[in-house]
């Protein structure tokens, strides 16, 4: 390249020998035991990606031991309660143990990389979030060895799952466990929002992102709308089961369909959530394998999006049997229809994009196990719209035709997409590539004996066979069918294990692998360390590595953005959400005790409560919270002055108010709060549409005196009026008042006592959550605010803390604007529960 | 910044209103039993469907045919032209496709009784 082109990089070279080295000290990985301290994305995706896939083993296994039970008629391999145990702990484990946390971690793992940040812009959240998903998941895979194990399907549902029908604490252990790993994968779900709206490398504007990005950020946004209904689902289960409050009894008023309605809310979306990021990965791979930019790159962003909003509108596809009026189903069968059509978009893209380089084409590992997706995906395609149709599924429902037509769609969908990340992209973590003989081993036989297990069930199910049943009479004509499901399982898991010999053989974590092995377009392929990339270049093109050849050459002599560490810490640069113009540079904190203890202690809290050794719980769950407060002290470093990133670019390094990420993450946290509670206000409301006469039911006490809530609204809006009048007068940096702290404390007493006022105010009515749904209902409003006011209060009290010791002020403020934040929202949300509760249906109803 | 992102959405965030409106009005018209008849249909149904649809689908029907206004609303000042056909052409194939979503939820209630069960 000639001298006159250099000059319009951003930086110029040669670069000082020493930037490097500062690089490669300041990102550094811990070594030995110190490993669990790491916060590298590659570091803890790695051991993320690791862990689903020993999950996605595991239930693989459970799934043999099933299909040799029932391989012929009458057996009795195992017993019909194990058989349940088996399903259930398959199921969930699979949905949530793997298939979510195994997307999720190559969001955190790949992100970064095709974004060439230096890291996401949390890292101890992620870190926090991979530990306890750990830490819960093994501990809920193996209650299946102690009889443990929950026994209602992955779905749970109620009444099947209420204390009467399901004595012990094996329910419980689905219900905490996984509310639990719910509440990680939201962590992960903020991280990966802001991550992608924030730490782009400038020029890279929405329109040049890699499809990978646009599938993640709306898989993360469906997480933080989705997964709050279930959570929610969750807490009323548990409360039920814990302290008899009866939102799921109907002859206290309450109704068990309210679970299936939250459950579905979030189940169906649940697997576009799975597919839409295997949908982003073969967007990705296909294009480098036919050496062609995608086709329609436009088309398949509106297809992601387009999918991620229809899929929040067809949970009710799952209910068609329960005796909804007709033309309900009606409004939800044509959003099942409405939601194929974006599907099939994607699959004409990437059909087309085969085509268009049809004679460049490589088959490898990646493609035929894309290719496979397309053939498994479009057939499970094909039986979801059949069965989308109501009469239809009237017929199918509860038999073998459904488990063979989500098994084609995850296994095909996820499954096979996955596999192809894992050949295609091994070498970003790897210093050996897998080896192509045995991938195509695994594939076909995996391939071929998905088909061979699967297919047949289509059958079996149409012949009547229902899903769900330990064994079935040998003459009813299953068992053949039945025979040959099983033997492909066998199959399937000879391909699985031909893949685990080819990673024992050939996978070794660490850098140097191969440099853009496949002559891929994207980032991640650009030449990469520790420190993911030696400078952030400018980005211009969608596939900047095609259109600019010298492009590796340039980021590795430090000739683009930020080749160095100016701050003396780990930092990358932050970007606008639309335009990605360069904003300020971001400190980010490096590795720590605090994540990895934080999260064995939240999963030791939620555990024990589990078994009902209540006050261990609590002390754990405390210490839990403590760690964390120990690690946020940490966070928020003061302002290094402007650096120069290159490119005449002289950025901040602090930043507050609405540009900066911790507002976002704050903002997105706000969005978590308030899915959950308008999941609330949709089961109050849906329990007086199911029983209007009796809610609230004769001879309840008459509602509280009005003192109560005006009274509790008002402490709610002087909270917030001082915390706002605080935040015009916070002091001058080096200038420390008692009345900070003090007006701190005084806001946060008003925000717990308008919570406490308001429960009182229904004690003293005499009110019992426990007589009836009502009752139950609400009581739950001022509960789910006490949540949110729980951390505001701990964040304020974390601010007036960090004033004393000089650590929040003028400039320095973000902990007391995130602490303002929830603060707003919490009053907000408090406000609009005392209205409902004391307006409806009491009041005009 | 939000403004944009509400630009690109402004379709399917429609759809979602439209679907709320008529699945709402429906529950709650069809438990409460305000309106119904014998044979389950509910002229108020009908009526509140078809409205919740068209102002929906009417306002969807003119973010695509004026995007520069809709977006002026929305966002404010315009950015570069590479990046606003992107915006513009995503908004328009999004707000085309929820209407179409719209329509199909909205036919049921042409076809159907509002509020009986169907067995
Ligand atoms: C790898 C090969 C697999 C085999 C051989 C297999 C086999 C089975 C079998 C035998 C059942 C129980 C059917 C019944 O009794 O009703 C089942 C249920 C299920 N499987 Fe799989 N499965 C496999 C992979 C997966 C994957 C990858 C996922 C998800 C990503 C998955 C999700 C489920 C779910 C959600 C259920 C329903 C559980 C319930 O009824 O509550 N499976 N599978
Ligand atoms: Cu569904």
């Amino acid at each position: 390249m000639s001298t006159t082109e250099e000059k319009k990089l951003p930086n110029s070279g040669p670069r000082p020998e020493h930037e490097l080295e500062d690089l490669k000290r300041v990102w550094a990985t811990p070594k030995g035991i110190r490993l669990v301290t790491a916060v590298n994305n590659t570091v803890i995706g790695t051991l993320y990606i690791g862990v689903a896939f020993l999950f996605f083993v595991l239930a693989g296994v459970l799934a043999l031991v099933m299909r040799m039970q029932l391989a012929v008629g009458d057996n009795t391999l195992v017993s019909q309660d194990l058989y349940n145990q088996l399903f259930t702990v398959h199921g969930t484990t699979m949905m949530f143990l793997f298939a979510v946390p195994a997307v999720e971690a190559l969001g955190v793992m790949l992100l970064p990389q095709m974004l060439a940040a230096r890291d996401l812009p949390f890292p101890r959240l992620s870190a926090f979030a991979i530990w306890a998903y750990v830490i819960g998941g093994l501990v809920f895979f193996s209650t299946i060895f102690y009889d443990l194990a929950p026994k209602g399907g992955w779905f749970m549902y109620p009444p099947n799952t209420l204390t009467e029908f399901s004595p012990g604490d094996n329910a419980d252990f689905w219900l905490l466990g996984i509310g639990f790993i719910e509440i990680s994968a939201i962590a992960g779900a903020i991280e990966i929002v802001v991550g992608v709206l924030r730490t782009r490398p400038p020029g890279m504007t929405l329109a040049k992102m890699p499809i990978f990005a646009w599938a993640m950020l709306i898989f993360a946004a469906m997480i933080i709308f989705a997964f709050p209904a279930v959570i929610l689902a969750t807490m009323l289960l548990e409360i039920e089961r814990a302290f008899g409050w009866p939102f799921f009894s109907a002859e206290l008023g309450g109704d068990s369909l309210l679970w299936q309605h939250l459950f579905w809310f979030f189940g169906h979306p649940e697997v576009y959530i799975i597919f839409l990021p295997a949908a982003g990965l073969v967007s990705m791979i296909v294009p480098t394998m036919a050496q062609t930019p995608l086709v329609g790159y436009r088309l398949i962003v509106v297809a992601l999006i387009a999918t991620g909003f229809f899929s929040f509108g067809l949970w009710v596809h799952h209910m068609f049997t329960t005796g909804i009026p007709g033309l309900s189903l009606a409004f939800f069968s044509a959003a099942s229809m409405a939601v194929a059509i974006p599907s099939g978009i994607q699959v004409f893209s990437w059909i087309a994009t085969i085509a268009a380089g049809r004679k460049r084409f490589r088959i490898t590992v990646p493609s035929l196990f894309v290719l496979g997706f397309l053939f498994i995906f479009t057939l499970g395609g094909l039986t979801g719209v059949m069965v989308a149709i109501v009469p239809f599924d009237f017929q199918a429902h509860d038999s073998y035709f459904i488990v063979a037509h989500f098994h084609y769609v995850l296994i095909g969908g996820m499954v096979f997409p996955l596999f192809a990340t894992f050949y295609y992209w091994a070498p970003m973590v790897s210093k050996k590539m897998l080896s192509e003989r045995l991938g195509k081993w695994a594939f076909w036989l995996m391939f071929i004996g998905f088909n061979v297990t699967f297919f047949p069930m289509h059958i079996t199910g149409l012949a009547g066979m229902p899903r769900r049943v330990w064994t079935y009479p040998s003459n009813l004509g299953w068992d053949v069918l039945n025979m040959i499901s099983t033997a492909g399982a066998f199959v399937i898991a000879a391909g699985v294990l031909v893949f685990i010999i080819d990673l024992i053989r050939n996978f070794r974590f660490g850098e140097g692998g191969a440099e853009n092995p496949w002559g891929a377009g994207t980032l991640e392929f650009l030449p990469n360390d520790v420190y993911s990339t030696r400078s952030i270049p400018h980005v211009t093109s969608r596939e900047p590595l095609w259109d600019n050849p010298d492009l590796p050459r340039e980021v590795e002599a430090g000739l683009h953005y930020l080749p160095n560490a100016p701050t003396g810490g780990r930092e990358t640069i932050v970007t606008s959400a639309v335009e990605a113009k360069p904003q300020y540079v971001l400190q980010m904190p490096g590795a720590g005790w605090t994540p990895f203890l934080a999260a064995a202690f939240t999963a030791g809290g939620f555990l024990l409560l589990t078994i009902k050794e209540v006050g261990l719980g609590i002390a754990s769950g405390t210490l839990a919270i403590l760690l964390c407060l120990l690690w946020t002290w940490q966070l928020d470093k003061p302002s290094q002055g402007e650096v120069d990133i290159g490119g005449g670019y002289k950025l901040p390094t602090y930043m507050t108010g609405p540009n900066s990420h911790s507002w976002w993450a704050m903002v997105v946290l706000m969005l978590v709060a308030s899915a959950l509670y308008i999941s609330y206000f949709f089961s109050y409301l849906y329990l007086w549409t199911v029983s209007p006469d009796v809610w609230a039911p004769n001879g309840s006490p008459a509602p509280p005196s009005l003192v109560f809530p005006v009274g509790s609204a008002a402490m709610f809006a002087g909270g917030s009026a001082l915390m706002a009048w605080l935040g015009k007068r916070l002091p001058e940096p080096n200038v420390r008042t008692p009345g900070v702290p003090a007006g701190l404390v005084i806001a946060a007493l008003l925000l717990g006592g308008g919570v406490a006022l308001e429960i009182l105010g229904h004690m003293q009515t005499g009110l019992d959550p426990t007589a009836s749904s009502y009752g139950a209902m609400v009581y739950m409003a001022p509960i789910l605010t006490g949540q949110a006011a729980f951390a505001a209060i701990v964040m304020c009290l974390f601010a007036g803390a960090r004033h004393l010791r000089g650590g929040m002020d003028k400039q320095r403020r973000v902990t007391f604007d995130n602490a303002a934040l929830l603060y707003y929202y919490t009053a907000a949300q408090g406000v609009f529960g005392l209205v409902l509760i004391h307006g409806f249906p009491r009041l005009i109803g | 910044m939000v403004g944009t992102f509400v630009f690109i959405l402004a379709g399917p965030i429609l759809w979602a209103i439209q679907l709320t409106a008529i699945y709402g009005s429906q529950s709650a018209l069809c438990a409460a039993g305000i309106g119904t008849s014998s044979g389950g249909g509910n002229a108020l149904v009908l009526w509140s469907v078809v409205i919740a649809s068209l102002i929906p689908a009417g306002v969807a029907t003119w973010a695509i045919l004026a995007p520069a206004a809709s977006y002026r609303l929305l966002a404010g000042e315009r950015g570069d032209a590479a990046q606003w056909g992107f915006l513009r052409g995503v908004m328009r194939l999004l707000t085309g496709l929820s209407i179409l979503a719209m329509a199909y939820a909205a036919l049921g209630a042409v076809f159907l009784p509002e509020c009986a069960s169907l067995r």
